[in-house]
């Protein structure tokens, strides 16, 4: 196993989609669907190489530094993986290489307008590489840039959506440009007070620094920042629209592990570089349970009241990212864990929730719930997938959204904080709420899905062939995001004592 | 209608508070931020002080802007080159569904006799854009001492294609760039720059380690030339990027606006 490429895993993961990115105009040019062809291929390849560097790194059980042109940190930019992101940029590549094959019959290759699905491939590349970065550097502005990236790239997935992309995508284009801003005003704070912007090495300067306002006005800068990023309430305007109307095919990747990554970026903020031990700390906590706890009763009465599909997915989105923000809040052990381990579930949850909205456009337009009555005898592979990550929203064992919430009420009850563990149960039972409405309508109501009589009542995507279920890239992400919540689910406690707990332990 | 009024007004009402709450935090903590002439703040003494000492020998650029931007952190600025490409793409895809404007044709022959309608235009136009791209050789290959760099040639070279394709009631007198191709050459303008990062893999460097190019360098002076080498490769790459997606942003505007006057 001694290949010269292992020691470049880290860097290839990203370089390699990126030369994909870049390309893809030019290979769509020699052969129309050679470009989308090669996205989807490399980003299997970056799957697999994610998985040999978290082998790697289990099995060691150390850290994998990588510095990029060979300059030192903090001089040069560094890559740090650890037990966390190891398999959070496992989670990134295994959800991008889906979404790049799911979303093959979307944008057919078309021999008179070639760029159009070679445009698409590559900015769906470009938002895969922003949070394999993210997830990677070791760098607090390098993870500035990548964030750019990603923002930049989900605007233009959600611009070219449906008829209201445009006005979803502005709208998130001026609260996303005011949340980097914030991140990068935090981070310039920080640097201004010890001079250097390495994560490691913030973490050891800033113990000498007793400027408290300062740190504290970072912080708040960064709460906001991040909390623009991640929609957590009450920074969310910005969310439910743009997760409503982003192109059905790019909606599981910007709704599913978009909003994920800055959760996982605040993780490395206020744990790994702020010292725990500062006395405003527990205010800091005490102000993100706050936010988490309304975030998840307002999302959960929110999607009750929605109709639309993508709307009801899209406000149980804030209930669910308050969860791992109150993971956080918590902040023991089992705390952190479950919050990771919930950013693991809920990416798959909520992606693979989405991919069944986007089957269920494809074939048959729908977009609101009163219109999916006996949806599951037309596509009996795609409803049973979606019974599955519903059942897992609820937080029904063995699938994997209970384990998350298992281990955060663990952590609730150990810090005695019984408030949090009552807000679980009850967002829970909102969401049995709402997702058994859509069963409801699914399975027992009337049936009111059907074939359209005449092509110009047809709003699918697809072309009416008169096949029910969806084409094969399209049921293969469905099936495997089902299978994964499962095999997460089955799996909780290799990957929260086996893969998560040192690099935790070591934190706090 | 008075409800609307409430609303903005209430809205209004919560963007001045945040502006105020903002401005009192720094009336109310004067001494955030380290003063522009205090020589003893970490920010102006760590990294700094070793780039400040350092940068000449270790990258051999005599600029220490672009040791720091092209060598020290060269990873943040291939993804700055990349947001430009991205960019360029978002904007074509975005505007892909609004209908073009169609333009009478012209063969080519017309469209070199076509003149900018003054003579003092004509005459400047052909002056300037010369001069226009050779100083923005100049700068590309300059950056490396002085002010200067990719982003910047790569501005001035679209510039100059920009006075040729606006100028001229908006028919080119060289032809014009097809938006597409002008993306398609954005996107091998950024891979010149990931070639010249992986490059040195061969060399068993790390990734933009420019000292390691498989150029054959065995003293200091030697890897410090190969360094400046690896400067000027990815400058290419991002002059490549930079002009082609400002002429791929232009000509999609272009394309589907009508002007009159």
């Amino acid at each position: 196993m001694n290949l010269f490429f292992i020691s470049h895993i880290p860097v290839l993961i990203v370089v390699i989609p990126l030369c994909a990115a870049v390309l893809c105009p030019l290979l769509s040019r020699l052969s129309p669907s050679l470009g989308k062809r090669t996205v989807i291929v490399f980003l299997f390849v970056v799957f697999v190489l994610s998985l040999i560097q978290l082998a790697g790194i289990v099995q060691s059980g150390e850290a994998v530094h990588y510095y990029l042109g060979g300059w030192e940190p903090p001089y040069g930019v560094e890559f740090v993986i650890d037990g966390v992101n190891g398999i959070i940029i496992v989670l990134v590549s295994f959800i991008g290489a889906m979404t790049a094959l799911f979303s093959s019959p979307f944008e057919e290759a078309d021999k008179n307008a070639p760029f159009k699905s070679a445009g698409y491939y590559s900015i769906l590349c470009f938002l895969v590489i922003g949070l394999l970065g993210i997830a990677s550097t070791g760098d607090a502005f390098n993870l500035y840039v990548f964030m750019e990236i990603v923002a930049l790239s989900g605007y233009g997935l959600i611009a070219i959506g449906e008829e209201k992309g445009p006005i979803a995508a502005f709208r998130y284009l001026l609260t996303g440009t005011i949340g980097a801003s914030m991140y990068l005003l935090g981070i310039g704070f920080l640097y201004s007070a010890t001079g250097t912007l390495n994560m490691a090495d913030l973490a050891v300067r800033l113990q000498r620094v007793d400027n408290l306002p300062l740190i504290a006005i970072a912080m708040a800068c960064l709460i906001v920042g991040f909390g623009i990023k991640m929609a957590l309430f009450p920074l969310h305007g910005w969310q439910p629209a743009a997760h409503s109307y982003a192109h059905p095919a790019a909606d599981p990747m910007i709704a599913g592990v978009m909003i994920k990554i800055p959760a996982y970026a605040m993780f490395r903020f206020f744990f790994c570089i702020f010292d725990s031990s500062l006395p405003m700390m527990k205010t800091i906590f005490n102000i993100i349970g706050i936010m988490a706890v309304l975030g998840i009763l307002y999302g959960s009465l929110k999607a009750l009241r929605y109709d639309k599909y993508n709307k009801i997915l899209a406000y149980s989105s804030i209930g669910q990212v308050g969860y791992i923000a109150l993971g956080f809040a918590i902040g023991n052990f089992y705390g952190i864990a479950g919050a990771v381990f919930h950013i693991l579930s809920h990416a798959f949850m909520k992606t693979g929730l989405f991919y069944t909205s986007a089957a269920f456009k494809y074939r048959y337009g729908i977009h609101y719930t009163d219109r999916l009555g006996q949806v599951y005898r037309k596509m009996p592979v795609t409803c049973g997938a979606l019974v599955v990550l519903a059942l897992s929203m609820i937080g029904l064992p063995p699938f994997a959204g209970f384990f998350g919430k298992w281990y955060l009420a663990l952590g609730a009850i150990q810090n005695g904080q019984y408030l949090y563990v009552a807000v679980l149960i009850i967002s829970s039972l909102l969401s049995a709420i709402y997702f058994f409405r859509i069963f409801e309508k699914m399975f027992m109501g009337e049936k009111t899905v059907s074939e359209p009589a005449a092509p110009e009542e047809y709003y699918g995507y697809g072309k009416l062939t008169g096949k029910t279920e969806v084409p094969l890239q399209m049921l293969i992400p469905i099936v495997s995001a089902a299978l994964m919540i499962i095999a997460l689910g089955l799996g909780n406690s290799f990957i929260v004592n086996g893969i998560l707990r040192t690099t935790i332990m070591e934190v706090l | 209608m008075n409800m609307d009024r409430n609303k903005d007004r209430k809205k209004i009402v919560g963007v001045f508070f945040v502006i105020a709450v903002v401005i009192g935090v720094f009336f109310l903590f004067p001494d955030l931020l380290p003063a522009v002439d205090d020589a003893k703040a970490p920010v102006h003494t760590y990294l700094s002080d070793y780039y400040i000492e350092n940068s000449l020998e270790d990258t051999g650029a005599h600029n220490m802007v672009t040791a720091v931007l092209a060598d020290y952190r060269g990873f943040d600025t291939l993804f700055e080159t990349c947001v430009m490409f991205l960019a360029g793409v978002t904007a074509l895809m975005v505007l892909s569904t609004t209908a073009k404007v169609t333009k009478p044709e012209r063969s080519r022959k017309e469209r070199l006799q076509i003149s900018f309608g003054s003579t003092v235009l004509d005459i400047a136009f052909r002056i300037i854009v010369p001069v226009i791209v050779i100083y923005a050789f100049y700068v590309l290959v300059h950056g490396e001492l002085s002010l200067g760099g990719g982003f910047q040639a790569g501005a001035l070279l679209a510039i100059a294609y920009m006075i040729d394709r606006i100028i001229p009631s908006f028919n080119s007198s060289l032809g014009n760039l097809k938006e597409e191709t002008a993306a398609v050459i954005a996107g091998v303008g950024v891979f010149i720059y990931i070639l010249t990062g992986l490059l040195p893999m061969a060399g068993s460097g790390n990734f933009l380690e420019y000292g390691k190019l498989p150029f054959g360098a065995d003293t200091a002076e030697q890897i410090r030339q190969l360094h400046g080498t690896g400067i000027l490769l990815i400058e290419i790459g991002v002059v490549v990027c930079v002009m082609a997606t400002i002429i791929n942003i232009l000509e999609v505007v272009l394309e589907r606006t009508e002007f009159d006057d």
